[in-house]
């Protein structure tokens, strides 16, 4: 009888890119169930039209490019890239928002340079930045926490702010950011900034009735949901923990230099570490695989580099979060550094 | 393979060793062991098949055979002769040689190669073996061509001959002995320790004894506790009389702590040098099949003739470990192992971390073959479709030998040999680990084979290409001298001989004296005859007869008695004519010269042109040499009585001619009867000879034979012209080349050719003419 021919190695490890896919998709539930506790179920529709954004784009172009569909459809990295897009942006931002970022990300960044494994920047970051550049309104703004509301917001008044722009009884997302005592909310970050642009030192900052009233603690809370979803996948050993602590390590490091230097005008590392997206960006965005470098030295490089540029931003810049705009530098210089960090072949010379 | 001493393991690392100390290697992985499967039963032996199937060709080189089709063989009778570094190949079983043929190998690739086919008879009768006396007292030269000729090699998979591995024995400080059985499923040698301790602390005496090591290593890894014991057991048992220092070593189990390279690093903490042997490091390894076989070859003088083979996989019902003789099918051992053939879908052979698949079962086992896998699709299942490299790095983690598969796999793909250089594809193993962990199933090391052989085919082709430069470059010098030493030549010899010429005549130059004279005469005549300017003998010849006519012309006017102005013209007549016969005489010689450089010409046209112009020519010369015999014929009408008969034999003569030399050009096609186209000619000019002197002697008193002389000639003439074709078509294959650039010309050319042609032949017919007359 003829038998069938293959190539070794015959015995595979039964993971696959999709399960890859697929468990980072499960461990970003803590995160994004915080999320929607504190702000309302507002990204959980973002999400919802996010993934079929995602789906609906990565399949057009697999057909205009002749590719088998379902087979890259069903790797989940189309839907992981709409989800992260999702959780970035502002849970009440209205549809459009969500639906221009998704489809930049999957057509522009992702599928014009060749599909999975190909693009050279992260598609959910650069989406992100795109948006940010394009809507600076609609992008920065955050409502309170949902105890602050000085309006109760049903499901369907933030489906309706969502869809149409308005609530149901007819308030702007604008207005909605105003809080219980007439400020206008903002992200910690945001706040921290504009104090500091406006003369006050930090600690005056962290005891105005501003940063009170901000949404300071929800953040710290959904950024200690999305640590817990990055350490399942360490322990997983879905990522590597070169890039999360190298990134997280120069984080602190970076800022307690700048803390140091001056208390009064620059954040707290621990302030640093768990606002904006810091461990979204720790564990979900540097980790992609197909952007990050690949090399072990070259990966705390790269987590390092990524932390100097956020520290950077958030000190000086003029953004309020960093990450996104780092990641990107990043990017650019991963085939630098991975050229310079080869290890050193078994019996060849260091 | 110079051992450098700076890389030779230190005292102190080897007392680190001893002390126990172990290290570990980059990456490996955790594929699963599959190994009680068959470890548990004992070894058997696998019986003795019809057909035994011994390959003896290696890479293409085929030692010497001892046997013939129809010798009855016996089991360890040597086949072949030893052959450079190749190893002697024995039979297995007794029997008579079936077939010396080409049969598949146990191959990848799955070639023939040349095999000596037993018949068995199911007897098994070996020779005498001849049990050597102690070995301790041979010398390790000796013992290392005992292992050679016992058909040894490295059991563990590679193949790589023992003998080798143990002949560059000086300053070696460590012996590893290979037990780790990293790849799952395999438990050959965990069965061979379990039941054979003994005898492999025999056999590692005998490469103690060769190698004189300091250190001698064990290395077991840790799933094979039994194994362990048995040799622990054994070791205790043994009076070893091990002047070295004699550790058994458990290892951690992790794929492929194998391999020699990584099992080194394990063991010493030191690295192969990239490109170097172990040896390097003062280093030895030998698989513990190895020492088993080494064991039997020196102590028992018995060659090796059969190896442990697992069979396993969950498509056999029965699994186990067997003893088979080496050239046993495949399918014979499937058979006995009960292959389940709906469960069935591929074979490996080895393990399924590095093993190959084969497509059928009639291929011979070899010394190589460690295993025999049979996996059913739930066991193994078939290779996923290949998706896009997600650059995860999983890859660059497992690998042992520190490389960066995915970038080896950009530079594979896009066959940027450099890069694959510069990223160490040498360095690749091609251990699995990289493919094994692939998140996208990637088939990595196929691509890294792939561009391994590419790369070798390109140097190859580099390499040839270079030698043939070298070689180029060495004949231009070598022609060039060549020259050079023929003119040196050249002079020497014109040198002595104007040295010797004047030795001979007083120290006097005989050429200048003659040149001078020459001179001198040529002064002399010029002076003395102002009239000839002419300097060529032809011209002088067209002088004399145009001083002939001059003559003539003077005795006719003198005849006449002329008048006054008769007699004053006179000498301007005759210097008209005079003047005329030069310039006819001239004209004759530049045709000729012409004709003569147009031979040249013509080799270097188109031989179908020449032969045109030829064939013209030959009808031009025909027509001369008719008219001429026909101005014969008239002399003889004149002189003679019966000139038609001799018409008629020139006529018959003519014919005759005229169809040898058709024959021959018909010939001249077939370069290989071009020898044999003179004779023809020269056998049919005898025949017209002997018909044209027939007709002469038909009319005896006629003496003129002016027919068959004009025969002659022309047949002369078409020997010639056929010469010269023949000559043509021997220079067509170089000239063909110059024929397209020549093209343009040639119609020109061939015109001018062709009138020169017939120039010529006119001109021989004349010649002819005149000297028949």
């Amino acid at each position: 009888m003829a038998f069938m021919n293959s190539s070794s190695p015959h015995q595979r490890q039964r993971r696959t890119t999709s399960q890859i896919m697929v468990m980072v998709i499960l461990c970003l539930i803590p995160g994004v169930f915080l999320q929607s506790y504190f702000f309302g179920i507002g990204n959980l529709l973002q999400i919802t039209l996010a993934s079929v954004v995602a789906l609906g784009s990565e399949a057009l172009i697999l057909k205009l490019r002749k590719r088998p569909v379902l087979r890259s459809l069903k790797d989940g990295s189309a839907l992981l890239t709409g989800l992260l897009i999702a959780v970035s942006i502002p849970p009440l931002s209205p549809w459009w928002i969500v639906v221009i970022g998704t489809a930049f990300a999957v057509i522009f960044v992702k599928q014009l340079y060749g599909g999975l494994g190909q693009n050279l920047f992260n598609p959910a970051m650069a989406a992100y930045v795109v948006l940010l550049i394009s809507f600076p309104v609609q992008m920065t703004s955050w409502i309170p926490v949902q105890s602050l509301h000085p309006f109760s917001l049903t499901f369907m008044d933030q489906l309706s702010a969502f869809l149409s722009g308005f609530t149901l009884d007819g308030y702007t997302v604008a207005q909605l950011s105003v809080s219980i005592d007439g400020l206008t909310m903002a992200t910690p970050l945001d706040t921290a900034r504009n104090a500091l642009h406006s003369g006050f030192t930090i600690t005056e900052m962290l005891n105005s009735a501003e940063f009170k009233a901000s949404s300071a603690q929800a953040i710290q809370w959904v950024n200690v949901g999305f640590l817990f979803g990055g350490l399942i996948l360490l322990y997983k050993r879905i990522i590597q923990w070169y890039i999360p602590a190298a990134f997280l390590a120069g984080l602190v490091s970076f800022s307690f230099i700048a803390f140091a230097y001056n208390p009064d005008l620059n954040i707290s590392p621990l302030f640093h570490i768990f606002s904006g997206a810091t461990m979204l960006g720790a564990f979900f965005i540097l980790t992609d695989p197909v952007t990050a470098a690949t090399t072990v030295k070259g990966r705390i490089f790269y987590g390092l580099l990524v932390a100097l540029i956020v520290v950077i931003i958030r000190n000086i810049g003029g953004y309020p979060d960093a990450v996104a705009f780092a990641v990107l530098l990043g990017n650019m210089c991963v085939p630098l550094i991975d050229y310079y960090t080869q290890p050193k072949v078994y019996g060849g010379r260091a | 393979m110079t051992t450098q001493p700076i890389n030779l393991l230190s005292e102190e690392q080897l007392a680190q060793i001893s002390s126990g100390k172990q290290w570990t290697f980059h990456g490996g992985v955790h594929p699963q062991e599959n190994k009680i499967q068959s470890s548990g039963s004992a070894i058997c032996d696998a019986g003795i098949p019809e057909f035994l199937v011994i390959g003896i060709e290696h890479k293409g080189h085929s030692p010497e055979m001892l046997v013939k089709v129809g010798d009855p063989v016996l089991k360890g009778q040597a086949l072949t002769k030893v052959y450079g570094a190749m190893v002697v190949q024995h039979a297995s079983s007794s029997g008579i040689v079936h077939a010396i043929e080409k049969r598949t190998d146990l191959h990848p690739s799955g070639l023939p190669v040349l095999s000596v086919v037993i018949k068995t008879d199911g007897l098994d009768r070996s020779i005498a073996y001849n049990k050597p006396d102690n070995f301790r007292d041979a010398p390790s030269v000796t013992l290392i061509e005992t292992i050679q000729h016992a058909g040894i090699v490295g059991l563990g998979g590679a193949g790589f001959p023992s003998h080798l591995k143990l002949s560059h024995s000086d300053g070696i400080k460590l012996l590893i002995i290979n037990a780790a059985e990293c790849e799952p499923y395999i438990t050959a040698d965990d069965r061979l320790m379990q039941e054979h301790a003994q005898e492999i602390f025999q056999g590692i005496e005998v490469l103690e004894h060769i190698l004189q090591p300091k250190l001698i290593v064990i290395a077991v890894e840790d799933n094979k506790p039994q194994a362990v014991e048995a040799l622990q057991l054994a070791l205790q048992k043994m009076h070893l009389t091990l002047r070295a220092e004699l550790i058994i070593r458990t290892i951690p189990t992790l794929y492929p702590s194998g391999s020699e390279k990584q099992l080194i690093e394990i063991i010493t903490g030191r690295q192969t040098p990239l490109g170097k042997h172990p040896t390097e490091l003062g280093i030895v390894m030998q698989n513990v099949g190895t020492v088993f076989a080494v064991k039997e070859a020196v102590v028992d003088g018995k060659p090796l003739t059969s190896r442990i083979v697992t069979l396993t996989g969950d498509a056999l019902r029965k699994k186990g470990n067997a003893s088979v003789r080496i050239g046993t099918p495949i399918q014979y051992l499937l058979d006995k192992y009960q292959l389940n053939s709906e469960t069935a879908q591929k074979l490996i052979i080895g393990g399924p971390m590095m093993g190959f698949s084969i497509s059928h079962g009639d291929i011979p086992v070899t010394k190589t073959c460690n295993c025999i896998l049979a996996p059913t699709v739930q066991e193994i299942p078939a290779p996923s479709a290949e998706m896009s490299c997600i650059r995860c790095g999983e890859c660059a983690h497992a690998c042992p030998a520190s490389l960066l598969p995915q970038q080896l796999l950009w530079y594979s793909q896009s066959k940027d040999h450099d890069k694959l250089d510069d990223y160490n594809l040498s360095a690749c193993i091609e251990c699995g680990a990289c493919a094994f962990v692939c998140p996208s199933n990637i088939p990595l090391v196929e691509y890294y084979r792939v561009a391994k052989a590419e790369i070798n085919t390109a140097e190859q082709e580099a390499k040839k290409a270079e030698t043939a430069r070298i070689r180029h470059k060495n004949r231009e010098a070598r022609l060039e001298q060549a020259k050079i030493d023929r003119q040196a030549k050249h002079k020497q010899a014109a040198e002595k001989r104007k040295q010797q010429l004047k030795e001979k005549n007083g120290g006097e130059d005989l050429i200048a004296a003659a040149l001078a004279r020459a001179k001198a005469k040529k002064a002399d005549s010029a002076a003395g005859e102002n009239s000839e300017q002419a300097d060529t003998p032809k011209s002088a010849a067209a002088a004399a007869v145009a001083r002939a006519k001059a003559k003539k012309a003077a005795l006719a006017e003198a005849a006449s008695e002329s008048s006054a102005t008769g007699t004053a013209d006179k000498p301007k007549n005759d210097a008209v004519a005079a003047a005329v016969a030069r310039a006819k005489a001239k004209k004759a010689a530049q045709a000729q010269q012409d004709s003569q450089s147009d031979v040249a010409e013509e080799t270097q046209l188109d031989p179908k042109k020449a032969a045109v112009a030829a064939a013209i020519a030959r009808a031009k010369a025909k027509k001369a040499a008719q008219a001429q015999q026909d101005s014969q014929s008239d002399i003889a009408e004149e002189t003679q009585v019966d000139p038609k008969k001799a018409a008629v034999a020139a006529a018959v003569a003519r014919a005759k001619a005229k169809k040898a030399a058709a024959q021959q050009n018909s010939e001249t096609a077939e370069p290989e009867e071009a020898p044999s186209d003179p004779k023809k000619a020269a056998v049919a000019a005898a025949v017209a000879k002997a018909k044209a002197k027939k007709a002469a002697s038909a009319n005896a008193d006629q003496p003129d034979n002016s027919a068959v002389t004009a025969a002659r000639e022309k047949r002369k003439e078409q020997a010639r012209l056929h010469k010269q074709e023949k000559q043509q078509l021997a220079n067509e294959a170089v000239k063909n080349s110059l024929d397209t650039a020549l093209d343009k010309n040639s119609t020109a050319a061939e015109d001018r050719k062709a009138k020169i042609a017939a120039a010529v032949a006119k001109a021989k017919a004349r010649q002819t003419a005149q000297k028949d007359q």
